[in-house]
């Protein structure tokens, strides 16, 4: 029987710490740079994102004999991923004392498009900014459902494992979501 | 006579909750579908542009695979640790705050001198007169004199 990278590193023997780690290393290639994208999407803070895809991938290990395999790999890593941001945006809401975050201008100049004009690049540059401050603009839950469907490209029911919320709850938030950000738009 | 689809319609369209007229209509109509292929096309864009950063990032530093989390262990947040700080400052400094100490108790108290001269003079010649001092006399109770001892050499 084929072993996967995803079943092995699910069912490997807890007896063999070397070939634990070997698989989960390569589940972690496989898996980072989605769940990476998502956080750095929901939190627009490339540090805080690798900090918190660290912690998820953390999770994950620590979590992985109760994965029973009922639903995809990938919903749920989203699910750990969600609650850790949840959690983060949570404990800062207390921080009182701290300054209101700004979406940093650093992290969405200068996107690497490539191969075309630079008179195209600037046009798509300035369209990315406009995506980037509409997802923005979405409440907490909009911004997860809308980046979950349209960035990593998960079906309602996937959406709705990851989030807790029923289906209906989901196309709710995610015609919202499209509806502000296509205004925003224009 | 305006036949195509509202914002919201086009909105719900892209959202996946449509019907079959209006997915035909959108597969008829170039302006409708224009719409929908637009924001498509949008977040095509976004979610390419999004990934290649991610990969240059990973590429710029790999992460080490550590199976350890990247935050602090500790989570409590930094506004309980200055509650329990403050209950604690309150609560070392509460038995300093009732008051002035009561001055140790003297044999002759002044707080219960008598008021007049002679009164005054009674109580010192009251005090000079104890054969034990004051704080001894309950003990003396106990204590068994002469008188009280038979002959037998037993106590009463």
């Amino acid at each position: 029987m084929k072993r996967t990278i995803t079943s092995g590193f699910i069912a490997v023997n807890m007896g063999n710490p070397a070939i634990e780690i070997e698989d989960f290393e390569r589940f972690v290639e496989q898996y980072r740079v989605r769940v990476l994208r998502f956080v750095f999407a929901s939190v627009k803070d490339m540090d805080l994102a690798e900090t918190l895809t660290q912690d998820c991938f953390w999770n994950a290990y620590r979590n992985r004999t109760a994965f029973r395999g009922d639903c995809g790999v990938t919903t749920w890593l989203m699910r750990i991923a969600i609650n850790l941001i949840r959690d983060h945006t949570r404990n800062r809401r207390f921080q009182f004392w701290r300054k209101a975050r700004r979406v940093q201008l650093d992290q969405i100049r200068d996107w690497p498009v490539r191969s075309i004009s630079p008179e195209e690049k600037a046009a798509v540059n300035e369209q990315m900014q406009a995506v980037w401050e509409a997802t923005n603009a979405l409440s907490d839950r909009q911004r997860t459902v809308f980046l979950l469907r349209f960035v990593e490209e998960l079906e309602i029911p996937e959406i709705a494992q990851s989030t807790g919320l029923t289906e209906n709850a989901v196309n709710v938030h995610l015609f919202r979501a499209v509806r502000s950000i296509r205004k925003r738009l224009g | 006579m305006n036949h195509h689809l509202s914002h919201d319609r086009i909105s719900q369209c892209i959202a996946g909750q449509t019907s079959s007229e209006e997915r035909h209509h959108i597969a008829e109509c170039p302006k409708c579908r224009s719409q929908v292929d637009r924001f498509a096309g949008t977040m095509a864009t976004f979610r390419s542009i999004l990934g290649d950063r991610i990969r240059d990032r990973i590429a710029c530093a790999p992460a080490e695979v550590r199976v350890a989390p990247a935050t602090h262990p500790s989570r409590f947040p930094v506004w309980r640790w200055a509650a329990v700080a403050m209950s604690i400052i309150v609560l070392g400094l509460l038995p300093h705050l009732g008051g002035r100490e009561e001055p140790p108790p003297s044999v002759i108290s002044t707080a219960s001198a008598p008021a007049t001269p002679d009164a005054f003079m009674n109580a010192i010649n009251l005090h000079l007169a104890r054969t034990v001092p004051a704080p001894m006399e309950r003990m003396m109770i106990v204590v068994v004199d002469d008188d009280s001892i038979p002959e037998s050499g037993e106590a009463q």
